[in-house]
């Protein structure tokens, strides 16, 4: 159906009362419109009707017997009786067969307070049991793999969480095994249920069968304070709840933003913030001092990190890295602190191999992802990085209209069917310089090529989504010119940029870089210097002080070697984090800083969304916000003063934002300013050109100390092809040094096809094995192999 | 998967407007080739039809002629359901199981004979009733069963299960 085509609406009555729905409107959608609830468990909005549990029946008039509210849609003059005698009938006996054989725990059970079997017993349900006959048993405690707990017993079979997994997930490992009443879910041969996606199916779950290891037993429902979140962990900003008890927070929940969310969120959203309340958590802040670290207070840290830093800026010598993981404040504050405070236009949220997280013209929105013909996605791996956009992608081909074109190194394992191109380092640029020639050519192209498929795709489309990893100045140039060309061939095409952080595009906004301010207004003055510069110069002994706040060069900047020299080099180094980075070990002071969510404020989505957090618990006695620790900063340098009161830096932000400036042409927002870019790279004979990828629960930080999300952390690997595998002698599970030009590391090996011959794939952000080590400035490296363990040996 | 398996699942997989729809023969094809389902067929049929192995195996699960364990060349299957029980099924089970010496859905410690307790088999006007390698055998004594064990004992048929 086009989407185009009127819908024509049908008369329908439902308890006596008349009212119009658009046809085709399933009869429990319908009765929503009149308030009136009509039970369901299978019956999920967002998954296909199943028509499985039978709670829902209704009478309509002219159908012989009872109907599924769930699967049964409105016809025209439709009459429907929703609370009739023979309905309740049918409902307490409905209810009596879920019951037969459930265990009745509620009292120990995690959803009881938000039990749907529970409330629509006390509503609808008999009052007792008939049966005499002994219980049927099942598993009570099924270890369905890193985050869930199954209790069979407890389990209605709805097959939400099947239809979930197939359905929305469309990763269809999750099953139901045997059939009647004999009926488990369950994975094919007790294998794991390790989807990024898993949580969710603890939500929609009616009753307590599937319950989160991390929330169960810890809390009964009607003990939670509820407060209203978003999620900081990716750029997308999923919506959510954190629920919290005795300040201290629980759990964290779906809350549905259609525009964003769609009413999912992945596991590393939801269950990254036991971090809080881990070991390793700051709690004050600390300084170097006679070879150790002590722990002063708040205030000793900020007078001697204030004259430290008021020192080098009276010099000129001063740089600012960081603002990607603050809110859309405290980065206003924190660019407001090094141009006001500092002096200097040395500031940068980029410490990640992404370039920019702003589309300077036709930024796409997520919701284009839905109708789009063609989603093109450039080295952004969108499962990893943004799961829950990668969702919509999943949505969007599945239904059949959208084909997915990846351009990359390497081919990501997706889930989904994808056009995959090959794409040598610095040739995007040409390939799409290239596609949009075809495009203007028209169709009709000579066939075979990548670009000539991709052309007589986007012949047939309407509408183009591009989807960037940020990474690389001239490809981001050169998607822009593409989108022009679509656009001017008359289809609907726009941008996204996937950030390296929660708020990259936020703190890009809010003036994050070095040559432009807040709103991407050009900086008067000299542009100051970007990340790699500052590094570069720190390492050569050009500055005098550094200040990190919410960053970790050390792990993610591209030229890890380069990134550890200048830490260490720089006179004074002081850094805000809430967990002991290996950034902040380089650091003369650390500041505790406060997490999402003991703090409020606002964070801009990839797509530009700007949503509100609010605090949920309070932080620890001498943690601080970031805003708290920049006002404080300014206090003690006498140059100045920044409040650090949300409320009125955001409407500092926002008049700084809508004041008016010089349009930069066809009003195009300011790029930031970037120093070198992806060419080739010389590799030496018998080295192997190294790919860093992505994992969703790699990272350092809080990620590698979240009891959480720990049971799913990869461990250091690379990834090689088999060809290579075997040139190198290297089996599946050996232990493997891999040595560049400036650092070397040990992971285990990997051996898979996707792996082009003469590169390694080399898991990034990890700790314990640094894959920026390996890298130079510009995210180019190659790693010479050494087999220290066979497989066997490292497995023992 | 084995070429001999590739092609007939391709001529099975060519019978129907959906791939999928050839899963069901796949698995017993395999079934009859291997005795029982095997993991590998799992994977194969996955590979064949284009679902996940978890999908397979849910499948697969749900099918009572399907089996997911080595069995042996007999298959027993005896109703318990309402109509043979009143004829006297509780007692042809026990002296079964008894006979036998297995549990439901054991093999006989020689690999020969899988004993199963079904549901209704939809023949209750001769109960009690089974099924050897699913052909009818009605009005079952132990004394009736015990002649008949004796002649399967006796022969050796290629598979229990037919491959279609």
């Amino acid at each position: 159906m086009s989407p185009e085509k009127a819908v024509r609406e049908v008369s329908v009555t439902i308890d006596g009362n008349t009212f119009a729905v658009p046809e085709g409107t399933l009869v429990v959608e319908a009765a929503k419109h009149l308030g009136t609830q009509i039970p369901v468990y299978c019956y999920h909005p967002k998954l296909e009707p199943a028509g499985l549990c039978r709670i829902c029946l209704v009478e309509i008039e002219k159908m012989p017997k009872l109907q599924i509210a769930c699967a049964t849609r409105v016809a025209d003059g439709m009459v429907v009786h929703t609370s009739s005698a023979k309905v309740a009938e049918a409902r307490r006996g409905v209810l009596e067969f879920l019951l037969l054989n459930h265990p009745l725990d509620c009292p120990v059970c995690d959803k009881g307070g938000e039990c749907e079997l529970q409330d629509f017993t006390m509503s609808y349900g008999p009052g007792e049991s008939r049966l005499t006959e002994p219980k049927l048993h099942k598993p009570k405690l099924v270890d369905l793999g890193p985050t869930i707990v199954l209790d069979e017993e407890r389990c209605i079979l709805c097959r939400r969480c099947t239809r979930f997994d197939d359905e929305i997930a469309q990763e269809r490992t999750l099953i139901v095994e045997d059939r009647g009443f004999k009926s488990l879910i369950s994975t094919r041969n007790g294998g794991a249920y390790a989807s990024y996606f898993s949580g969710n199916t603890t939500e929609i779950c009616p009753v307590g069968a599937l319950t989160s290891k991390a929330y169960r037993f810890r809390s009964r429902p009607w003990d939670l304070n509820h407060t209203d979140s978003v999620c900081t962990q990716c750029s997308v900003g999923c919506n959510y709840r954190v629920d919290t008890r005795f300040g201290r927070v629980m759990r964290t929940f779906t809350r549905e933003n259609p525009a964003v969310d769609d009413g999912w969120i992945c596991d590393r959203g939801r269950y990254t913030f036991n971090y809080l309340y881990a070991p390793e958590r700051l709690r004050a802040p600390s300084i170097k001092r006679d070879g150790g670290r002590v722990d002063v207070t708040f205030a000793e840290a900020a007078v001697l990190a204030g004259s430290k830093l008021a020192e080098a800026a009276a010099r000129g010598r001063v740089g600012v890295i960081g603002g990607g993981r603050l809110s859309d404040e405290e980065a206003y504050a924190l660019q407001r602190f090094a141009r006001e405070v500092l002096g200097t236009n040395n500031i940068d949220y980029r410490t990640h191999a992404q370039v920019y997280a702003s589309p300077s013209r036709f930024g796409a929105r997520l919701t284009d992802i839905d109708d789009a013909s063609v989603i093109l996605a450039f080295g952004a791996v969108t499962p990893e990085l943004a799961p829950i956009l990668d969702l919509r992608i999943r949505r969007a081909v599945a239904r059949g209209h959208a084909k997915f074109v990846y351009m990359g190194p390497y081919r990501p394992a997706f889930t989904i069917e994808t056009r995959y191109v090959k794409l040598q380092r610095g040739t995007l640029p040409k390939e799409l310089d290239d596609l949009g020639d075809a495009v203007r050519r028209g169709a009709g192209q000579p066939g075979g090529s990548d670009v000539a498929t991709i052309a007589s795709d986007i012949a047939a489309a309407k509408k183009i989504v591009a989807i960037h990893s940020g990474e690389d100045a001239p490809s981001a140039d050169a998607i822009e010119r593409l989108v022009e060309t679509l656009q001017q061939s008359g289809r609907d095409a726009g941008i996204l940029v996937v950030g390296a952080t929660g708020n990259a595009r936020g703190a890009e906004a809010a003036g994050c870089v070095p040559n432009l301010g807040p709103g991407y207004a050009p900086v008067s003055g000299e542009p100051g210097m970007t990340t790699d510069q500052m590094l570069a110069a720190a390492a050569d002994g050009r500055l005098d002080a550094l200040f990190v706040i919410g960053a970790n060069p050390a792990l993610t900047f591209p030229d890890g070697a380069l990134a550890r020299r200048a830490l260490k080099r720089v006179p004074f180094l002081a850094v805000a984090d809430q967990v002991m980075t290996e950034t902040a070990s380089y650091a003369h002071i650390v500041f505790a800083a406060a997490s999402f969510a003991e703090k409020r404020g606002h964070t801009t989505n990839l797509e530009g969304i700007r949503q509100a957090f609010a605090a949920a618990v309070e932080s620890p006695l001498e943690v601080r916000t970031d805003a708290q620790i920049i006002g404080a900063l300014t206090l003690a340098t006498r140059r100045g003063s920044i409040g650090d009161d949300p409320t009125t830096l955001f409407a500092e932000l926002n008049a700084a934002e809508s004041a008016p400036r010089a349009k930069t042409g066809g009003g195009a927002l300011a790029r930031p300013v970037v120093t070198g870019a992806s060419a080739p790279i010389a590799v030496p004979d018998g080295a192997l050109t190294v790919i860093p990828i992505p994992h969703l629960y790699a990272g350092g930080g809080a990620a590698a100390h979240d009891p959480g999300t720990k049971p799913m952390r990869p461990e250091p690997y690379a990834v090689f092809s088999p060809s290579d595998a075997r040139r190198l002698s290297l089996d599946e599970g050996a232990r493997v040094k891999l040595s560049g030009a400036s650092g070397s590391i040990e992971v285990s090996a990997r051996i898979a096809q996707q792996v082009p011959d003469g590169s390694v794939l080399v898991l990034a952000e990890m700790p314990e094995a640094p894959h920026n080590l390996l890298l130079d400035a510009s995210g180019g490296g190659w790693a010479n192999v050494e087999v220290i363990a066979g497989a066997a040996e490292a497995a023992g | 998967m084995t070429p001999q398996r590739e092609r007939r699942g391709a001529e099975l997989v060519a019978k129907y407007p959906e791939a999928r729809s050839a899963l069901v023969p796949f698995l017993q094809y395999c079934q009859a080739e291997d005795g029982y389902v095997t993991d590998q067929a799992i994977a194969d049929a996955a590979e064949l039809v284009g679902i996940t192995p978890a999908e397979v195996e849910s499948t697969a699960s749900f099918y009572s002629l399907l089996f997911r364990h080595p069995i042996g060349k007999h298959v027993i299957q005896v109703c318990r359901t309402l109509g043979c029980m009143l004829g006297g099924a509780d007692e042809l089970r026990e002296h079964i199981r008894t006979r036998l010496g297995v549990e439901n859905l054991e093999t006989t410690a020689d690999g020969a004979i899988t004993y199963e307790e079904v549901e209704c088999l939809a023949a209750c006007d001769r109960a009690p009733v089974l099924q050897h390698n699913l052909e009818f055998v009605y009005n079952v004594t132990p004394e009736k069963f015990d002649s008949l064990l004796e002649t399967w004992r006796r022969e050796s048929p290629a598979a229990a299960l037919p491959a279609e």
